[in-house]
């Protein structure tokens, strides 16, 4: 399958335009052509917006293990519990800004990007990280369940905000460059990929605060451990092709209220007028939601 | 030369020597080069008994989802209502768990999408006499939707049981374009003229296609309605047509067919429901990600 062939299209038109008028050509030229990219802060969101979804991520973190951690202490606090941190996961329904974060337009642009305009999120979590020596990740892919030869186009898109600065030492995202045209996931010999005689050599992702890093479903990536002090705090958000099955039921555990505050392209974006599954006893497929879908099997970026 | 005996690849090993015992190598052949195949009942070994409870759970289920009288549906000559009610089924009768279960079924649909493979979507077609002008009653499509093409993984298969005769085109029968799974896209207007094969089976015969494989089907012109169950197959990480829970089973059904629970997919890690505290649990979930057969 060419993936050129099909950028003489409305859907592909409608996602370049957006990626030329967020100034992010060249970033998807080398999500191209190494699997991944960084997204400095400037192109993404206001500092003002940053620090709201720290805090929205702390608060988060308060509500379900009862632990505060202080914004100002962020780079020198230590969690309660030993360990390389905490995932909270399906968090998009605890916080305007985690529903403002998905409606991003550099967020969703690359999301669209990788999974054409009918993606769907499958998830959005919030990670927690602190000093600890585990491997918490070997080189793995995002698309599970998926057997080789995966398709040239990616079935799932992560984008991963990082609300705290990734270097070598804060226990960044770990990335093979370029794996994502293996069409495969790695082998479990190839996953550590931090020991001295591993066979597949991996590169820590480095990026600001603020800053988002992306990377196609395929691509084999894992995470260096953290060994300095203080957090990494990140936000991650999973989108799907829309004939992939989502991590989450959001369109079943998002509250109405949620879903009518903002524009339709929410409820579209949680499944919420998703084709399958059909509910109830067959229920009569709306002709749109059927449109999107069926179309988004004739071209790659539909 | 006993490959399959040597034990080299776990996965599809065991799946090979199922479809040796159950005389099923020809339709894999089939499958593999058109797309599409009909496994007899001589080989499927569904009988006429079951077949008759099979029928009579579609006709039961029709009349009493629609308040329908289908006394006359051996002889009828107008069509049924538009359908709308014909998803989730197994509650309904225990035959459409034992459906689900089939072996020859199953071992075709394993073949095609792993033995991950999960039952997410049936619903059954009562199909009487068409208006004499209709030339199709559905036009060549495939059942892959929102999945652009390529590869040669097969995401999805239909399973369907013939509940009635498919013995000429007058029946109505399902047509098929023979090799066109080969193309791993949907069908283009243009493709609308390729040559199709009308299926042809006698009752009790199990028709099975990759979800590329471009289909449609044509007019009814015989009295009578043409009964089918159609199941979808698919591999785990597909959005399924139906999302099976416990509590959609009739009381009782999952403990008198236990191997429903993998086959309808009820330990699937997605939508997750609880933080995973066992990874383990969904090894197999990982491991169908490193094998097309597993």
């Amino acid at each position: 399958m060419n993936m050129d062939r099909y950028k003489d299209s409305s859907h592909y038109r409608k996602i370049h335009e957006q990626i030329e008028t967020l100034g992010l050509v060249e970033h998807i030229k080398h999500l191209d052509e190494f699997g991944y990219v960084v997204i400095p802060p400037d192109l993404v969101a206001p500092e003002s917006f940053q620090q709201r979804l720290r805090q929205a991520g702390l608060d988060v973190h308060e509500r379900r293990t009862g632990e505060k951690i202080h914004i100002d202490e962020i780079a020198t606090a230590r969690l309660a519990k030993d360990g390389p941190g905490f995932g909270h996961g399906n968090v998009l329904s605890d916080d305007p800004v985690f529903q403002e974060t998905v409606l991003n337009p550099a967020v969703l642009a690359l999301g669209r990007y990788l999974c054409g305009n009918s993606a769907v999120l499958s998830d959005v979590l919030f990670s927690i990280k602190q000093k600890d020596s585990t491997l918490t990740h070997p080189l793995h892919t995002d698309q599970h369940g998926t057997p080789p030869p995966l398709p040239p186009y990616a079935q799932v898109a992560n984008v991963t905000w990082a609300m705290t600065e990734y270097t070598r030492d804060n226990g960044p995202v770990a990335i093979v460059p370029g794996s994502h045209r293996k069409s495969r996931y790695p082998s479990l010999e190839e996953g550590n990929f931090l020991r001295d005689d591993a066979p597949v050599k991996a590169i820590p992702v480095e990026a600001a605060a603020g800053s988002l890093i992306v990377w196609h479903g395929a691509t084999w990536h894992g995470a260096y451990p953290r060994q300095s002090a203080g957090l990494r705090l990140s936000l991650i958000v999973v989108f799907t092709r829309v004939y992939m099955k989502p991590i989450r039921d959001l369109r079943n555990s998002v509250p109405r209220e949620i879903v009518d505050r903002h524009p339709p392209e929410f409820a579209r974006l949680i499944g919420a007028n998703s084709l399958y599954p059909l509910d109830g006893l067959g229920k009569k497929a709306l002709a749109e939601n059927n449109r999107y879908m069926i179309a988004a099997g004739y071209n790659p970026w539909a | 030369m006993d490959i399959a005996g040597k034990g080299s690849q776990p996965y599809v090993d065991s799946l090979v020597n199922e479809i040796k015992r159950l005389d099923l190598s020809e339709n894999v052949m089939e499958l593999e080069a058109y797309g599409f195949t009909v496994i007899p009942p001589s080989k499927s070994g569904i009988t006429e008994e079951w077949l008759a409870r099979l029928r009579k759970a579609i006709l039961t289920t029709v009349e009493r989802r629609h308040e329908l009288d289908l006394a006359d549906w051996e002889t009828r000559t107008t069509d049924v209502p538009m359908l709308a009610r014909t998803w989730e089924l197994i509650p309904e009768d225990d035959v459409f768990a034992e459906a689900a279960l089939q072996p020859a079924g199953l071992a075709m649909a394993r073949w095609l999408c792993g033995q991950t493979v999960a039952m997410v979507g049936h619903t059954l077609i009562a199909k009487g006499p068409s208006p004499a002008d209709r030339p199709w009653t559905q036009m060549l499509h495939n059942d892959m939707h929102g999945v652009p093409g390529g590869g040669d993984i097969c995401h999805g298969c239909n399973v369907s049981i013939l509940a009635t005769d498919y013995a000429s085109t007058d029946d109505g029968p399902t047509i098929l374009a023979p090799g066109s799974h080969h193309f791993a896209r949907a069908p283009m207007p243009d493709d609308m003229k390729r040559q199709c094969l009308p299926l042809e089976g006698e009752a009790g015969s199990i028709a099975v296609w990759n979800d590329f494989t471009w289909h449609g089907s044509m007019p009814r012109k015989n009295p009578g309605l043409r009964l089918t169950l159609v199941q979808q197959y698919m591999r785990p990480y597909m959005r399924p047509l139906q999302m099976w829970r416990e509590e959609d089973l009739a009381p009782g059904q999952l403990e008198r067919y236990p191997e429903l629970r993998k086959v309808l997919g009820l330990d699937h890690p997605y939508p997750y429901h609880q933080e995973i505290e066992n990874v383990g649990e969904f090894v197999w979930f990982m491991e169908a990600g490193t094998n097309r057969f597993a």
